[in-house]
C-alpha cells in the first residue's frame, strides 16, 4: 500500500509541470481553424505571449457552435467561442452561458463603431454580388437592378436556412424591401440558377462558370487578384448599400480558466491577430494591422452605406421571415 | 425461411436498437422544455409531396435499369467487363458535391454538352440520383445473378424455354431477396437527399432532410426536429413494408453447382437490347468519373496534410467498414424482415437527429479526438450496414439446406463449419461487403461535420476546406485522390474475393 502511495505521489509530480501550464479552450469554425484558415498561426502567436496551451475545437459554423454550447449549458468545455455573427448574438447572449469579455470596445474598428461588452468583434465583410466580368459586361448597379433584370443572366445564391452569406442576402432582401420582400424575392426568382447549400458549393459553381453572378463577399475579387492574378471576378457596387457580416468571439463566464480567456479576448483586437485576417480568413481586420493591407485591398467595392439588422430583430423575426422566403421562391 | 433467431443476430438486433434508442432517448427531454408540439401542416405537405415524387422516381428508375444492366452483363461477356464493374463502384464512394460537380462538367451551362438535360430542376436531381444509386443497383444484382443455379440454365436450354420464361424461373427466384434491399436503400437514400437536391432543385427541392436539418440547427426546435423524423420514419416504413411484401423473399434456389457459368445463347434480339442498356448505364456512370479524373489529376497534389488525410480516411473507413460487416454477418444470414428494417435503421432515422442524441449524452465526457473518431465510425459503420447487409443477403442464399444438412451429419463445430464450409462461399460476397462499407465511409462527409473535427481530418472534409478557401484546383486534385484510392481498394477487394473462388 506504501508503496502504491508512493507511486502515486511519484506519478502526480512528474505530471504536475504539464498540468501547471494553462490551458484554453477556443470553439471556432472549420475553416478558421483548418490549415487554410488562420488558426495556427493565431495559436502560435497567442502562446508565446503565455505560457499556456491554446487548443481550437472545430465546429461546422457560427450556428454549429451556437447549437453545441445550448446542448453543452453551463457543461460546455468551451472557455472562449469565436465566430459567431451579429445574426446569432442575441441567441447567444439568451443562453446566458457569456460573461463581459472587458476589453476597451473603442479599439474596435467596425462599420458602425461597437459598444456591446459581451462579444467582440474581429473582423468584418460586407456581402456582395460577385460577377465574371467576362460573362456580365453591365453588372446590376443597385439590388433593384439585380431583381429586375434580364432573367437569362443568372445568379448562384446560398439556402438561408443552411448557410450564413444566405441568411445575408435574406436579411439584405428584407431590409432593403421591408413588407414587398415577398414580392421582390418572386420577381428575382427567374434569375436565380439555383440556391446551394452552402458558400463552398455555390462558388465552385460560379468558378466553373456556371452562371455570371454568385452571392459572395466584397473581398473575395481580392483573392482571385492576389493568389490568381486576375481582375476577372469583381464585386458589384449595390445603391442601395451593403449588408454586413460582423464576426465576433466571447467568452464563457463559468470558464475555469477565465483570466486566460480575458488575456486571449484582449490579444484579439492586437496587430499579431489581425495581420491573419485579410489574406488568410479573407476579411477585414477589425483592428489595426501592422502588415499594411495588400494593394488589392485597396481596388475594392467600398460600401455607401451599410446596411445590418440589431442583433434582437433578426432573433425575433428570422423563422417568419424564412417561411416568408419559402413561400415567395416556392410560389 | 423460418430459423430460429441465433442468439447472436438477437445480440447485433439488440446493439442496433440500443444505439438507436440512445440516439433518441436524450432529446425526448427536450419536449419537456421546450414543449410537446401540436402537430401542425406547416407547409410540410408539399415538402413531403417533392420527397415522395423525387425519391419514388429515382428508386424506379435505379432499380429497373438495374436489374436489366445486371442481366446484360450477366449474359455478355466482353473484354473490359471486370473494369467496367469495378468502376461502377467509385460513384458511391464520391461526396455528393463532387458528383455534383461532375455532373456540371458534362450537362452544365458551362459544360461539354449544355442544355443535353436540364440540369437545374426536378430532372438534374433524379439523373444525379440515378448516377449515384444505378450502379450500387447494377453490382448488387450482378452479384445475385450469380446464385442463379446453373442447373436452371441447362434445364431451360433443354426444355427449349423463351428468355422471358429463363428470367421468370431461373434469374428471378436469384434476384428477388435483393431486389427488396436494393430498392428500400435506394429510396432511403434518395429521400434523405441534401446537397443534390438543394444544389440542382434549389429551395423548391426541399426534401424533409432538409426541413429536419433546418429546425435541428437553424432553429434548434428539438421536437419538431422529431415530429418531422417521425414522419419520415413512418414513411420510409410503409415503403419499405410495401417492396418487402411485393418481393418477399420465400423462393429458396437451390443448386450443388454454385455460379452459373452455363448460360444459354441469348438471340440477336436480346444481345442488341443487352449493348444498349450497358452502353446505356456506361453513358452515364463513366463520363461522370472521367470528368472528376479530368479536373482533378492534373491537380493532383500531395503535402503533410494529405497523407495525414490518406490515412485518417483509410482508418476511419476500416474500421467503420468492419463494424458494419460484424453486424451484416448475423442479420444477413437471419435473412427475416426485423433483421431487414434493424439494418435500415441508421437511414430510416436521420443520423443528424441519432448523432444529437448520442451527443446530448456524452456531453459530460471530456472532449477528445479519440471520442469524436469513435462516434464518426459508429454512425458511418451503421450507415454503411445496409450495403453489407445486403451484399451478404446475396452471399448467404449461396448456404442451401444441404450444406446445413451435411454440416450436421458430419458433426462440424461452428468455428470448423465457418472455415471449411461457409468461408469459402462467402469470400466474394465478404470482400465485396466489405469494400462498399469502406467506400461509403470514405466518402461520407456527415459524420465529421456532426461530431466536430478535433484535428480530424479527411479527405472528404479536405476537400470541402479547399474549397472553403477559393482553392477549387486543389478541391479537385483531392477528389481525384479520393476516387483512385477508392479504384485501387475496389481492385484489391476484387483480387482478394475472386482468389479461391470455390467453383
Amino acid at each position: 500500500m506504501k508503496k502504491f502511495i508512493l507511486t502515486l505521489i511519484a506519478a502526480t509530480a512528474l505530471t504536475l509541470p504539464a498540468a501547471a501550464k494553462d490551458a484554453l479552450t477556443v470553439y471556432a469554425y472549420n475553416s478558421f481553424v483548418g490549415d487554410y484558415g488562420p488558426g495556427t498561426k493565431i495559436k502560435a502567436a497567442f502562446e508565446k505571449t503565455c505560457d499556456c496551451d491554446l487548443t481550437f475545437v472545430a465546429l461546422g459554423d457560427g450556428v454549429a457552435m451556437l447549437n453545441r454550447l445550448k446542448l453543452e449549458g453551463s457543461n460546455t468545455k468551451a472557455d472562449v467561442v469565436l465566430g459567431l455573427d451579429t445574426n446569432l448574438t442575441a441567441e447567444a447572449k439568451a443562453t446566458g452561458l457569456f460573461g463581459k469579455h472587458g476589453v476597451d470596445t473603442k479599439r474596435a474598428m467596425v462599420p458602425g463603431g461597437w459598444s456591446d461588452d459581451t462579444f467582440l468583434p474581429y473582423d468584418y465583410g460586407y456581402f456582395a454580388v460577385v460577377y465574371n466580368s467576362e460573362m456580365l459586361k453591365a453588372p446590376p448597379k443597385s439590388l433593384d437592378e439585380l431583381v429586375n433584370g434580364d432573367p437569362t443572366q443568372k445568379i448562384l445564391l446560398e439556402d438561408p436556412r443552411a448557410s450564413t452569406p444566405g441568411l445575408g442576402f435574406l436579411l439584405w432582401m428584407k431590409q432593403v424591401y421591408g413588407d414587398k420582400a415577398a414580392d421582390a424575392w418572386k420577381k428575382l426568382r427567374p434569375r436565380i440558377l439555383t440556391t446551394s447549400p452552402s458558400w463552398d458549393d455555390a462558388y465552385a459553381l460560379f468558378t466553373k462558370g456556371e452562371a455570371p453572378m454568385v452571392f459572395s463577399y466584397v473581398t473575395s475579387p481580392a483573392y482571385h487578384m492576389i493568389e490568381e492574378k486576375t481582375e476577372k471576378y469583381q464585386a458589384a457596387d449595390f445603391a442601395e448599400g451593403h449588408y454586413l457580416q460582423i464576426e465576433v468571439a466571447g467568452l464563457i463566464e463559468a470558464s475555469a480558466h477565465k483570466a486566460l480567456a480575458q488575456k486571449f479576448m484582449g490579444f484579439i483586437l492586437t496587430p499579431e491577430f489581425q495581420n491573419e485576417i485579410p489574406t488568410t480568413n479573407w476579411m477585414m481586420p477589425a483592428s489595426a494591422t501592422t502588415d499594411p493591407l495588400p494593394d488589392a485591398f485597396g481596388k475594392l467595392v467600398k460600401p455607401a452605406k451599410t446596411l445590418l439588422m440589431t442583433p434582437e430583430e433578426v432573433a425575433k423575426n428570422r423563422r417568419e421571415w424564412i417561411d416568408e422566403w419559402f413561400k415567395a421562391v416556392n410560389g | 425461411m423460418a430459423k430460429p433467431t441465433s442468439p447472436i443476430t438477437r445480440l447485433a438486433q439488440g446493439s442496433i436498437l440500443c444505439a438507436i434508442a440512445l440516439g433518441v432517448m436524450p432529446l425526448l427531454q427536450f419536449l419537456l422544455v421546450q414543449g410537446v408540439p401540436v402537430f401542425s401542416d406547416h407547409g410540410i405537405s408539399p415538402v413531403v409531396f417533392f420527397t415522395l415524387k423525387q425519391a419514388l422516381l429515382s428508386t424506379m428508375l435505379s432499380v429497373v435499369m438495374g436489374i436489366g444492366v445486371a442481366r446484360a452483363l450477366a449474359r455478355q461477356s466482353f473484354a473490359g467487363k471486370a473494369l467496367f464493374l469495378r468502376l461502377l463502384a467509385l460513384p458511391m464512394a464520391m461526396p455528393a458535391i463532387v458528383a455534383v460537380l461532375g455532373l456540371v462538367s458534362l450537362f452544365g451551362n458551362s459544360g461539354l454538352f449544355p442544355g443535353f438535360i436540364p440540369l437545374y430542376g426536378f430532372w438534374g436531381i433524379v439523373l444525379a440520383h440515378v448516377f449515384f444509386n444505378l450502379p450500387m443497383c447494377v453490382r448488387m444484382f450482378y452479384q445475385a445473378l450469380g446464385n442463379a443455379p446453373e442447373e436452371g440454365f441447362k434445364l431451360a436450354a433443354q426444355l427449349n424455354l423463351g428468355e422471358r420464361a429463363i428470367f421468370r424461373h431461373v434469374e428471378w427466384p436469384a434476384l428477388r431477396p435483393v431486389i427488396a434491399r436494393g430498392a428500400a436503400l435506394v429510396f432511403l437514400l434518395c429521400a434523405a437527399s441534401f446537397v443534390i437536391a438543394l444544389s440542382f432543385g434549389g429551395a423548391s427541392a426541399t426534401t424533409l432532410e432538409v426541413a429536419i436539418y433546418q429546425s435541428l440547427r437553424l432553429d434548434f426546435d428539438i421536437p419538431r426536429a422529431l415530429q418531422l423524423s417521425l414522419v419520415q420514419v413512418v414513411l420510409s416504413l410503409s415503403l419499405i413494408g410495401l417492396v418487402a411484401h411485393m418481393f418477399d423473399a420465400a423462393a429458396l434456389t437451390f443448386s450443388l453447382r454454385q455460379t452459373a457459368r452455363f448460360r444459354p445463347r441469348p438471340r440477336t434480339g436480346s444481345i442488341i437490347f443487352d449493348w444498349c442498356l450497358i452502353a446505356i448505364a456506361g453513358l452515364l456512370v463513366l463520363p461522370v468519373v472521367i470528368a472528376v479524373f479530368a479536373t482533378g489529376l492534373g491537380a493532383l497534389h500531395f503535402s503533410a496534410l494529405t497523407f495525414q488525410a490518406l490515412g485518417t480516411s483509410l482508418a476511419l473507413g476500416f474500421a467503420s467498414a468492419s463494424l458494419a460487416l460484424l453486424l451484416a454477418l448475423p442479420l444477413a444470414r437471419a435473412a427475416d424482415t426485423a433483421s431487414h428494417l434493424v439494418s435500415l435503421a441508421a437511414m430510416i432515422l436521420p443520423p443528424a437527429v441519432m448523432a444529437t442524441g448520442w451527443f446530448v449524452l456524452l456531453r459530460g465526457l471530456p472532449d477528445s479526438a479519440a471520442l469524436s473518431a469513435l462516434l464518426i465510425v459508429l454512425l458511418n459503420g451503421l450507415v454503411a450496414l445496409p450495403y453489407a447487409a445486403a451484399t451478404m443477403t446475396s452471399g448467404f442464399l449461396k448456404i442451401t439446406p444441404a450444406h446445413d444438412k451435411l454440416s450436421a451429419q458430419l458433426g462440424l463445430t461452428s468455428l470448423v463449419r465457418w472455415r471449411i464450409v461457409d468461408f469459402p462461399l462467402l469470400r466474394t460476397q465478404l470482400a465485396q461487403a466489405f469494400l462498399m462499407g469502406m467506400v461509403t465511409s470514405l466518402g461520407d462527409l456527415t459524420a465529421i461535420m456532426l461530431f466536430g473535427t478535433h484535428g480530424i481530418i479527411t479527405l472528404p472534409s479536405l476537400q470541402q476546406a479547399e474549397m472553403g478557401h477559393y482553392r477549387g484546383h486543389e478541391a479537385a486534385g483531392t477528389a481525384a485522390l479520393l476516387l483512385l484510392l477508392c479504384g485501387a481498394l475496389t481492385f484489391a477487394a476484387q483480387h482478394w474475393g475472386e482468389r479461391h473462388d470455390p467453383t
